[in-house]
This record gives structure tokens, C-alpha cells and sequence, in this order.
């Protein structure tokens, strides 16, 4: 027992030495990355770095601002398409939205035919915003496979959400 | 085994687990922004969290890596490697039961996608890890190998 206790005395006092060496340096050498996770501006730096990705690695495919979209959504002048896992749409989606995930349209082609069966209707395509590049890759499939108006979301779900949009899920609507 | 053979075994194991803390902690200190992106991907954390996370965990990573790699506070250093590995399998598996495909950002700019294969390679680090903090009793000091020459 004696021993057991003197190892963990030992542990946490060298782990103690560590941490607070490496908590020191970390201050010093990123305090401005931590003042602005304290402020709340790290999150739309990450959030445009990301769609800035998203951007650059989206070949020719158009993406849609989201006012534009939503002034779309009033007018019900486009089809919404989640890209997510069905899971996901499941939880909760943009409102009206149609369910196509990536996974299940590579797995069978076909099923666009039944659930977008109109090839010249605009449709906006998203998935989980700039973090995530599925809606891309399903409208350049879309369009690949004779789609001739597809635009991607870039800020995806969750911008649409945090703009205080229409959603639904399975159960409800906002 | 010789006492002496287990010494090398576990000397080769926080070799092991030393080095790829240190780089992996140098990758994320020479771009701290990229690794708070890996950690607000996993979207479980707020914000002052991944500021705090992205600034301090590379360093301690790397300090307890030269920690293991020269024989100095091997058991404060097992014990961190440790436990962040086990953090990491933790948070590998709940992304990938939540389905989502996203780089770990486990080990700075290696991409690492979150599934079956990065969850069994952290948990046999985490392995490695726990057998130099629970079985390792003399650590050889690295300087110690060059003494004789």
C-alpha cells in the first residue's frame, strides 16, 4: 500500500511540473488565440477558414449566400436537399427539405430520380456547414448525372439554424 | 526476463510513445489555429474551451514527450500521455458514433480520420503508455546509454 501511495504522489507531482510548465508557455506563446476564444471571435474565424476551404476545393460548383436562400425557401422558388446521414435529417432539418445523404446516392444513383425527379428545379444542397464537404461532392454528382441548377450551402445546417430559420424534425417545427 | 531486458523493453516503449508526443505536440505548437479547427470539428466543446485547448495541450504534449524521450518525470509524463490518449479514444468514438467524417487531429497535420483504425492505434499508444507509467521502476536516463563511450 505504502508503495502504491508513493508512486501516486510521485505521478502527480511530476504530472503537476508538466502541466504547469506547458500552461505557461501555452499562455505566453497564444494568448491572443485564447483573448479570442474568450471574446467569441475564434469561432467565425474558423467558421470562414473553413468555408474559404470549402470554396477552394468546390471546382466550378455555385455556392448560395444565406439570405439569398432563405428569401429562396419564401418563395418556395427551391428544393432544399440535406446531404447528412438520414440519421441526421432525421434529428432535425431545414424545413420542407428533401433527405438525399451522399452515402445512400453513391450506393444507388437511382434514388434521386425518385426523390428529385424534376432535373431542371433549382435545388440548394447542405450538410453540416464549412466543416463538412458533402454537399459538394453530392451537387457535383447531381450535376454530373444531367442536374442543371444545383447551388450548395455552404454555411449548411447549422447557419440556417443559428439564423433563427424554419426547421423541422421528426416531431416539430420552429 | 532479466531486469535488465525489461528495462530496455520499456525504454523502447516510452521511446515510442516520447517521440510521437513531441512531434505531434511541435506540429500543433507551429500552428495552433489548425488544431483549435480539429477540436471545434468534433462540435462538443464551447468556445473559450478550444481557445484554452488549442493554446496549452501542444505544449504539455511536448514537454511530456522530451520528458519521456530523456528518462526525466517519466511517471508524470506516462500518466499525461496516458490520459490524453485515453481522451482521445473517448472522443473518437462518441464523433464516430455520431457518424461524423472528420479528421481526428489527434496528431497534428497526419490526417487521421475518425473510425474503427484510429480508435484500436490510440488504444494500443494508451497500452503502451500505461504499462511504462504502472510497470516501469528504474527508468535508464537516455545520457545514461552514452556514458560508457
Amino acid at each position: 500500500m505504502k508503495k502504491i501511495s508513493f508512486i501516486g504522489s510521485d505521478i502527480v507531482k511530476e504530472g503537476f511540473w508538466i502541466v504547469l510548465a506547458g500552461t505557461i508557455l501555452g499562455v505566453v506563446v497564444n494568448h491572443k488565440l485564447i483573448g479570442e476564444s474568450m471574446n467569441g471571435k475564434l469561432f467565425p474565424q474558423i467558421e470562414k477558414e473553413q468555408m474559404n476551404e470549402l470554396k477552394a476545393n468546390a471546382d466550378q460548383i455555385p455556392f448560395i449566400e444565406l439570405k439569398v436562400a432563405k428569401k429562396l425557401f419564401n418563395q418556395k422558388a427551391a428544393i432544399f436537399v440535406d446531404s447528412r446521414s438520414a440519421i441526421d435529417y432525421s434529428e432535425s432539418h431545414i424545413q420542407d427539405a428533401q433527405s438525399l445523404s451522399l452515402i445512400s446516392f453513391i450506393a444507388d444513383p437511382q434514388l434521386a430520380d425518385e426523390i428529385l425527379p424534376d432535373r431542371t428545379a433549382l435545388y440548394i444542397i447542405y450538410c453540416s456547414g464549412g466543416g463538412c464537404d458533402m454537399s459538394v461532392e453530392l451537387a457535383k454528382e447531381l450535376i454530373s448525372h444531367g442536374y442543371s441548377n444545383v447551388e450548395v450551402l455552404g454555411e449548411g445546417y447549422p447557419g440556417w439554424f443559428d439564423a433563427g430559420y424554419p426547421v423541422e424534425s421528426m416531431n416539430s417545427k420552429r | 526476463m532479466h531486469d535488465r531486458s525489461k528495462q530496455y523493453i520499456f525504454l523502447v516503449f516510452r521511446l515510442l510513445i516520447g517521440a510521437i508526443f513531441l512531434w505531434a505536440g511541435m506540429e500543433k505548437i507551429l500552428s495552433p489555429f489548425d488544431f483549435s479547427v480539429s477540436i471545434y470539428n468534433y462540435r462538443l466543446f464551447p468556445e473559450p474551451v478550444i481557445g484554452l485547448a488549442a493554446a496549452l495541450m501542444p505544449w504539455v504534449e511536448a514537454i511530456a514527450g522530451l520528458c519521456l524521450l530523456t528518462g526525466f518525470n517519466t511517471k508524470g509524463a506516462s500518466a499525461i500521455t496516458s490520459l490524453l490518449l485515453l481522451v482521445f479514444v473517448g472522443l473518437i468514438i462518441i464523433s464516430a458514433v455520431q457518424g461524423l467524417d472528420i479528421d481526428c487531429g489527434c496528431f497534428g497535420a497526419i490526417e487521421r480520420k475518425v473510425g474503427i483504425q484510429s480508435i484500436l492505434e490510440d488504444f494500443l499508444l494508451f497500452i503502451i503508455s500505461a504499462t511504462v507509467l504502472l510497470f516501469e521502476k528504474k527508468p535508464i536516463k537516455i545520457y545514461s546509454l552514452f556514458k560508457k563511450y
